[in-house]
């Protein structure tokens, strides 16, 4: 690699770069959790209504609004709403009236834990093999890869979740069926974090292998490999330098996309596994028709898309000299 | 030998894309016989043998209502390729609607549109699915339609970028020139053009939708019991994943297939679409 | 002129009978088919055809970079410094690439990795084949990109391929190629992607270059104007083959071969009646036959106005007129033409 001095970055733009994608990343925060306030605004009924049932009077039903803070005009609502997200105030559940930014500082942590160590496991697996099977193209190791990441790819990560649990926890009693372990206890953690996470890496990792191989594939065609062997370099330094180098640029985006997926998915298998998280209070939310909830769990998830995005582009920029000038 | 006979030898030589094709066929037949070949009224309960395992009377079991599984998986298929089909559709017509209309029209009406697109596509598909669903209630036209939803802003995407192409080109100005209307050359040029490559990605993505309609009856935010889908099963068949695991096995196990095909047919088609990319 | 006795060790590298197929769907593309020339030390020789002629294809066998899928070399030798690099194993063959024996691409701009600096790409082929440091490495890069006149050069170590202009970036490729001294350059059509008026100043760089360090160069191209300009000796090949090889002033005074004549009646030439636009260029008719399906016997007679039954019929052997001077032609050695 080359030996760039910290100083030269700076000069090459990287700074600025990165001040730049931060700053566009706030408005499209700021539109997204505009779109989820009034979506979640359309949604049928109301919590007074779930909780007071679909019997009660009005003049109850005015009551209990007028006390969940439901009663202002709607873009009051949303004022309040904005001020509270600046302070780190989510409301308060429609429910039970608790806070609910304490109630999504408990469970983040293990929805983090799961997606975190997902994307890491799919990164560190997917990207070898998907190296491997691009250098023994069309032979069996190729041939199995990639019906593998195929059947990954086909595979809904809640069945998925389902089989592993039926081995590993129900006919081998090796890992806990439910929760998510005490987060303080890294050793118990792990006991609940690994079938859960195993689902999702395994996932993630039929996704990167795929993009991977086909990167790597491309690259090779490229004249600039022709030359570097012409140059007589190492076939190593060929793969590893400048194939592997180049490939990964479209991978490291796709990275960012595939963990959105995730995200998508650590709803479904912390469903399945009863693991305490965003997607379970988000669907609990819904059952429950408290609203409130499900808007800050939203939010929440929309700031986490954000940030993959941000990371995504900061890493491209890095690896990428020409993207920096934009 | 002509493009279209050396398109299907192209074709026929994907071993990956003709098995997809076999596999979704077959599935496809299910679907369309079912009523002929499932051995038992999907809701049919029969308290005398609930939960039963596999056995010659029920192939793939009974579940907690007596209920035969295979009949119930059989029935499923209708369901899975209905919304898969219908749900890409819709998200096809809407979708490629918005990003014909952004890009045809420019100026603000293409930006609104396609920064609300760009919004909706920045977010995990199951969770604004799980949302819309949640605003649109459960059922089977509802799904449909919020799969549908879930789906237009990529189709929008997908349908924006060859629109400002087209609409660059010579032959739309001048046709303009002689008076062609709008709508004229939007159907004349630009639809036949951007066509193929969303045919393509709509064959695809009914692999996703299936998997969609899955996830979200699995949430029960979908179809609910007693109608059988794949999704609902599976939710069901958590409970007594221990004792009766079959009832989770096989309605995950079609899921598998159904997608896989789809997913098969689709990467043979990219093979075909970009033949640099051949694996 | 030397005479065609001259013993082996007076030439560079000798390629003997080289077969160069590629293996495709729609059929075998004999790319390059019984090809046999010779290059001397210190001698610019051009290699000229139309696209698709298998001049680069022979240039790339030489190195060994015909990638396999689809393409391979399935006969002939290519003897270099006394061993024959069609048969030396891969280690070997890279300890010549790039050292004794290095290739200009075309296309600078995707021949060089966008994501290294000029500098590492430069300075690897150092560390590849000298053995030394990188700081060392960079040191040499910076030296030889003076040498190609690039401004700045202690800048430039540090910047990318897309900050350099397409002249800039060939005399990047030339840095690279001539990095370690070597013997022989292979120049595959070295200023086709650049301005007329930067071609002519990157070709009078390298040659500079290449008699200062006594290098030979196969100066592959299809252009004849550049050909007359630097190359002392000139292969005119066709479909795969070989038609005419002459020293430079007889191909142009004295071109034998039809198609090489036809080449050098489509150039219009300053003062002709053609350039003054009263008489029409001539041109070669018909089309160059696609690589997998050539016509029976000589590949040019379709289209060759001289063309007889033995033409149809059979290939036309390449004999040795004269000291130097070859020609694959019924008609002339027949003695007909």
């Amino acid at each position: 690699m080359s030996p760039v001095p910290i100083s030269y970055c700076r000069e090459h733009g990287m700074l600025k770069y990165a001040i730049r994608r931060i700053l566009i990343s706030i408005p499209i925060l700021l539109a997204v959790v505009t779109l989820i306030f009034f979506l979640v605004r359309s949604m049928p009924g109301g919590p007074a209504v779930a909780v007071l049932g679909d019997y009660a009077s009005k003049e109850t039903i005015e009551a209990l609004e007028k006390e969940m803070g439901l009663d202002i005009p709607i873009w009051q609502q949303y004022l309040v709403f904005l001020r509270g997200l600046l302070s780190g105030d989510l409301g308060k559940s429609l429910i039970n009236g608790m806070p609910i930014a304490p109630q999504v500082a408990r469970v983040l942590p293990y929805t983090l834990e799961l997606t975190l160590s997902s994307a890491i496991f799919g990164i560190l697996f997917g990207i070898p093999l998907g190296v491997f099977t691009a250098l023994r193209r069309n032979r069996m190791f190729d041939y199995v890869g990639r019906t593998l990441s195929l059947a990954g790819i086909s595979l809904p990560s809640f069945f998925l979740g389902i089989l592993m649990m039926l081995v590993f926890s129900v006919k081998l009693d090796l890992f806990p069926v439910v929760g998510g372990g005490d987060i303080r206890d890294p050793i118990d953690s792990l006991h609940h974090l690994f079938l859960p996470g195993l689902t999702l890496g395994l996932m993630m990792t039929a996704y990167i292998t795929r993009t991977t191989r086909s990167s790597i594939l491309n690259v090779l065609r490229e004249d600039y490999v022709r030359t570097a062997r012409a140059k007589g370099m190492r076939e190593r330094i060929v793969i590893y330098g400048h194939t592997l180098r180049n490939a990964l640029l479209p991978v490291v985006s796709l990275i960012g996309v595939y963990a959105i997926v995730l995200i998508g998915s650590s709803v479904l298998v912390e469903i399945v596994f009863s693991r305490p998280g965003l997607g379970k209070m988000m669907v609990g939310a819904i059952g429950r028709r408290d609203y409130m909830t499900l808007q800050s769990v939203m939010v929440v998830y929309a700031g986490l898309v954000v940030i993959i995005n941000l990371l995504t582009d900061l890493s491209y920029g890095l690896i990428d000299p020409r993207i920096r000038y934009d | 030998m002509n493009a279209h006979s050396k398109l299907w030898r192209t074709f026929k030589n994907n071993k990956t894309a003709v098995v997809g094709a076999v596999m979704a066929l077959i599935v496809l037949l299910t679907a369309v016989c079912a009523f002929v070949i499932a051995p038992y009224d999907p809701l049919e309960q029969d308290v005398f043998h609930r939960l039963t395992p596999p056995e010659r009377s029920h192939l793939l079991g009974t579940d907690e209502y007596g209920r035969d599984v295979l009949s119930r998986v059989i029935w499923g298929t209708q369901i899975s390729l209905t919304v898969g089909f219908f749900s890409v559709l819709l998200g096809m017509v809407l979708g490629t609607t918005m990003g014909v209309a952004a890009g045809y029209s420019g100026g603000l009406t293409d930006s609104i549109i396609m920064r609300v697109v760009d919004v909706l596509l920045s977010f995990p598909t199951l969770i604004t699915g799980i949302l819309i669903a949640a605003i649109l209630g459960s059922g089977l036209v509802k799904l449909i339609i919020t799969i549908g939803i879930v789906f237009a802003p990529r189709f929008a995407r997908m349908a924006y970028g060859p629109t400002l192409a087209v609409k660059e080109m010579e032959y739309v100005s001048s046709a303009k020139v002689i008076g062609a209307g709008s709508l004229r050359i939007i159907t004349r040029h630009i639809l036949p053009n951007i066509f193929g490559e969303i045919m393509v990605a709509g064959t695809l993505w009914m692999g996703t939708a299936i998997m969609a309609e899955a996830s979200l009856s699995f949430l029960g935010l979908g179809v609910s019991p007693p109608t059988p889908t794949w999704g609902n099963m599976i939710k069901s068949g958590i409970d007594v994943l221990a004792s009766a695991p079959w009832l989770s096995l096989f309605p995950g196990a079609s899921i598998l297939i159904t997608v896989l095909a789809f997913n098969m047919i689709g990467d043979g088609l990219r093979d075909i679409a970009d033949p640099k990319l051949r694996a | 002129m030397v005479s065609p006795t001259t013993s082996v060790n007076s030439h560079l590298l000798t390629i003997e009978n080289l077969r160069t197929y590629f293996y495709l769907p729609e059929g075998t593309v004999q790319a390059v088919d019984d090809v046999s020339f010779r290059v001397r030390k210190a001698e610019i020789v051009g290699l000229v055809g139309e696209s698709g002629c298998g001049k680069s294809v022979t240039a790339l066998s030489i190195l060994g970079l015909i990638p396999w899928p689809p393409g391979r070399i399935v006969g002939g030798r290519i003897i270099f410094q006394g061993s024959d690099l069609t048969r030396l194993p891969p280690q070997k063959l890279r300890d010549i690439r790039g050292n004794k024996i290095s290739m200009i691409f075309q296309e600078p701009m995707t021949s060089l990795n966008p994501v290294y600096t000029l500098g590492h790409q430069i300075a690897e082929v150092y560390m590849e084949h000298q053995a030394v440091s990188k700081k060392e490495a960079l040191n040499r890069a910076k030296d030889m990109l003076d040498k190609l006149r690039i401004p700045a050069p202690a800048k430039r170590i540090y910047e990318y391929p897309h900050n350099l202009s397409g002249g800039m970036r060939q005399r990047v490729m030339i840095a690279m190629a001539l990095a370690c001294n070597p013997q022989l350059i292979l120049a595959d059509e070295p200023t086709t992607a650049l301005d007329v008026t930067i071609q002519a100043q990157i070709l009078e760089l390298t040659v500079e270059l290449q008699r200062s360090l006594s290098t030979s160069i196969l100066l592959i191209t299809h252009n004849l104007g550049i050909v007359a300009e630097y190359a002392q000796r000139v292969i005119v090949m066709y479909a795969g083959k070989i038609v005419e090889e002459a020293p430079v002033i007889q191909i142009f005074e004295e071109p034998l071969h039809p198609y090489t004549i036809g080449l050098l009646n489509s150039i219009p030439k300053l003062g002709s009646k053609a350039a003054v636009g009263k008489r029409r260029l001539s041109e070669i008719p018909g089309m160059v036959p696609s690589l997998n399906d050539l016509p029976q016997g000589c590949s040019f007679h379709p289209r060759c106005a001289a063309a007889r039954s033995v033409c149809r019929a059979n290939e036309p052997e390449i004999v040795e007129i004269s000291p130097g001077r070859r020609v694959a032609c019924w008609a002339v050695t027949d003695g007909w033409s």
